[in-house]
């Protein structure tokens, strides 16, 4: 692949220790203020857990040339078409219902780049860069994000957890492999693309700790033998974690140990802690002191609540979003803008 | 009495008065959800229509609604259920909007001065001429007060118009009044002088956020709003009004318009001392006391608890200047030499040291040996020694065997040291990182440190021990 030009990419990762924190929600967020600020992004929905933001937000899948068996051809050129909603969703209802050995019908989905790039490593072979930048979707609006959702429907959920498996570097899972050069086939063919806004699975252990490790690893110019060549000047990375949360205890605690810990070790970069939907009005010191005591005396100390942000609740907004389809860019979450850092330099 | 069901009700007006009494009664606001739904719709029902109730009533209501806010926040009204939380913040901050307004002619707001001088007219008639002492010619008069209320409300709306306006016109003329007693004493009020419903509500702000009970384990909600805080910011902004007298009944607070907003600015926003204009400040801080521990009457004091939140706002404020910084410098090291100074002198200069203050590095050291004791030890050891690590990490591993030794020495214990170590390790960068960690390390395996359970569980915490990391 030819040297690419000196260019500056963000990368916002949202991550979580349980569901239903209002991950995926910042993260679509994020990727519209990307737009608002004059930049291209792109999202990619690495919660392959069994949710799709495909199926949340109004989104058109594009049009792909298939095979004579009716399969996804990835290795070719964007077609510039997408579906209407209406037959992404009895194209999606067709996968769904299809053989399992009848392999990447459309809609393409993440899952479907990430199954040719595992095909090609476990046969050894040199793996062909797939054409994503004719397999991203796009929101019905058009509003200028983006889209690489993955898939919900059972069959490739099941499929996804069995790419877990430590890749021969014993450093990253072959997903994180995956996913890797994914990022190099997108960044490399579409140049104007200068945000990427990853929403990971839930938990903080296995693919997400793995995605956060290869995420620093990357800003730090450190990546293992087998991964895109980054390592060069070629591209400097602005690397925007976050680790979002509800107010409850059983959420906040492990996500404040998995901050400090992992502040302390410098494994991986520094997390911000997004605590979500909290009521209108919450005082964010009264929240600090609550995290304090939860920590106790010997780690209550150490200030992991210090840096935490809280995101008030946005009922109208993001609450909705998945209900209606689409989220509405209102004051409300333009305000989000400063929380997310979605303006700022970030190292 | 005892045999009344109204005694509630009874009480509940008696203490109506501005101040702190109303807090006394907070307890027996709460019997039951039932009761509570009625007294949140009518105090809700007073503050939309602040001009027909007594200021005393309306800064009962504020703390009422503070404390219900924060004990029971979902009632549920007529209208549906509400959550207080949301309610509240906006109408208090149309509530100040509407007291710092002129009063509407011919309401008791307009008259509720001249009503109240008629009402101490009355009292100091009837003591005389043996007299009664202040306190109780000021609570004769604050009840009266409430008893001619009760008795206006009884009236259709023309004839308690006509008789507000008829009283009103009979009380003393300014020249005529006797020189003020007391900070509550009628004479002293005027929108132009004491504006008592203004103060009132700004007293009742202030206090409401040190009433409430904390519910520990719980998320607590600010009951303020931009709007509230920055008609706040204005108030205190003020030019001074001159000296704050005090007052016999239980008042409790600063005694001038622009001293109440600060302190209850500073109570609904701890960093609000640096959103004032800068002059403002300043001048704040120049009436930083002499002597803390003395009474000086010839000094322009602040209320001490202005001072306590001023002085920690200065610790956490990003907006204070490097000149304000070193005018706050000057002033705790001119300051005489007390426990209380010192005390300051502690809090506030470990603050300014960690914004890069080098120059106080030796004379924090002796004031942390001096309160090597208090209860905010833990937490401000691990900020003195950020930012040691940082300002001089030569002399990092030295300054902490030395603060070690002093505090053993001094017979207090030293395992906050060990836990403020884990904050660099925390927090610290570069070599002071390093120093931290292993100077964390090294101490861990000594005594007292090696039996200490708290040190112990923040060595394997940071990975400062071969085994027992959670990887």
């Amino acid at each position: 692949m030819a040297p690419m030009d000196e260019r500056t990419v963000r990368i916002h990762v949202f991550a979580s220790v349980k569901g239903g924190v209002g991950k995926s929600s910042l993260a679509i967020a994020c990727a519209k203020l990307v737009v608002l600020a004059g930049r291209k992004p792109v999202l990619i929905d690495g919660d392959m857990m069994g949710t799709s933001i495909a199926d949340g937000l109004k989104l058109c899948a594009p049009k792909v040339e298939l095979t004579n068996e009716g399969n996804l051809k990835l290795l070719a050129p964007p077609t510039g078409e997408f579906y209407t909603l209406e037959e992404t969703r009895r194209l999606r209802a067709k996968r769904r219902d299809g053989k399992r050995d009848v392999a990447q019908l459309p809609p393409v989905f993440l899952n479907d780049i990430l199954d040719h790039f595992d095909d090609g490593f476990a046969d050894g072979r040199e793996v062909e860069i797939p054409r994503v930048d004719g397999l991203l979707w796009r929101h019905e609006q058009d509003d200028g994000v983006l889209y690489l959702p993955s898939s919900a429907l059972r069959r490739d959920v099941a499929e996804s957890l069995g790419w877990i498996r430590i890749h021969p570097d014993d450093r990253f899972d072959g997903w994180v492999h995956c996913l890797a050069w994914t990022l190099e086939a997108l960044l490399s063919l579409r140049r104007d693309l200068t945000d990427i806004v990853i929403d990971l699975p839930p938990g903080t252990v296995g693919l997400t700790h793995q995605m956060l490790l290869l995420l620093s690893s990357l800003a730090a110019k450190k990546l293992p033998k087998g991964y895109p060549v980054w390592n060069t000047e070629a591209i400097h990375w602005r690397l925007n974690p976050f680790l979002v949360s509800s107010d409850d205890r059983n959420d906040l605690l492990p996500a404040l140990e998995y901050i400090g810990q992992n502040k302390t070790r410098r494994e991986i970069s520094p997390l911000g802690l997004l605590v979500n939907r909290v009521r209108i009005g919450t005082d964010i010191d009264a929240l600090k002191e609550i995290s304090r005591d939860m920590l106790g005396p010997a780690l209550g100390v150490l200030g992991i609540e210090r840096d935490m942000k809280l995101v008030e609740e946005h009922r109208e907004t993001l609450g909705a979003m998945f209900r209606k389809g689409d989220l509405v860019v209102d004051k409300k979450v333009e305000a989000l803008s400063a929380i997310l850092g979605v303006d700022e330099r970030i190292s | 009495m005892a045999s009344r069901t109204d005694v509630f009700d009874l009480v509940s007006l008696a203490s109506e008065i501005p101040g702190s009494l109303p807090v006394t009664l907070l307890g027996s606001r709460f019997p039951n959800e039932k009761s509570i739904a009625t007294q949140v719709a009518q105090a809700l029902r007073f503050l939309d229509n602040p001009d027909e109730i007594p200021a005393g009533r309306i800064a009962a209501m504020i703390i009422f609604l503070r404390v219900a806010a924060a004990k029971q926040p979902f009632v549920k009204l007529a209208a549906g259920t509400i959550d207080l939380r949301e309610v509240v913040p906006d109408r208090f901050a149309v509530l100040l909007e509407r007291v710092i307004s002129e009063p509407k002619p011919d309401t008791l707001a307009a008259h509720e001065t001249a009503l109240l001088q008629v009402c101490a007219g009355i009292i100091q008639h009837i003591s005389e001429p043996h007299g009664i002492s202040v306190r109780e010619g000021l609570w004769l008069t604050w009840r009266l007060f409430q008893w001619l209320c009760l008795q206006l409300d009884t009236l259709d709306p023309d004839a308690r118009r006509e008789g507000m306006r008829r009283l009103a016109s009979r009380a003393p003329k300014v020249e005529q009044m006797k020189e003020p007693m007391d900070r509550l004493d009628p004479f002293g009020f005027g929108r132009d002088r004491f504006d008592i419903r203004l103060a009132a509500v700004l007293h009742a702000f202030g206090v409401m956020e040190e009433v409430w009970p904390v519910i520990p384990g719980t998320t607590l909600h600010k009951i303020s709003s931009r709007q509230l805080e920055e008609n706040l910011i204005a108030l205190a902004s003020r030019a001074p009004e001159g000296a704050s007298s005090k007052s016999e009944l239980e008042w409790n607070a600063p005694g001038t318009i622009p001293d109440l907003a600060l302190l209850a600015l500073l109570r609904l926003k701890l960093s609000g001392f640096g959103d004032l204009p800068e002059e403002t400040r300043r001048r704040h801080i120049e009436a930083l006391p002499v002597a803390p521990d003395r009474n000086r009457p010839e000094e322009n004091r602040l209320p001490e608890a202005i001072v306590n939140s001023l002085l920690l706002t200065t610790m956490a404020g990003d907006q204070i200047t490097s000149e304000e910084r070193q005018l706050i410098i000057k002033k705790l090291r001119d300051m005489e030499d007390s426990k209380t100074s010192r005390h300051w002198r502690w809090i506030v200069f470990t603050g300014l040291f960690a914004r890069g203050e080098a120059v106080l590095e030796y004379e924090l050291f002796t004031l942390f040996v001096e309160h090597a004791a208090s209860f905010r030890i833990k937490v401000l050891i691990g900020l003195y020694l950020l930012s040691l690590a940082s300002l001089a990490v030569d002399r990092f591993a030295t300054t902490v065997d030395k603060l070690v030794d002093a505090f053993v020495d001094r017979g207090a214990s030293p395992i906050p040291i060990a836990l403020g170590l884990g904050q660099v390790c925390q927090h610290g960068t570069g070599e002071g990182l390093e120093s931290a960690r292993g100077k964390l390390r090294t101490l861990a395996k000594t005594k007292p440190f090696c039996d200490d359970d708290d040190v112990q569980e923040l060595v394997r915490f940071l990975g400062l021990v071969d085994d027992g990391a959670d990887g």
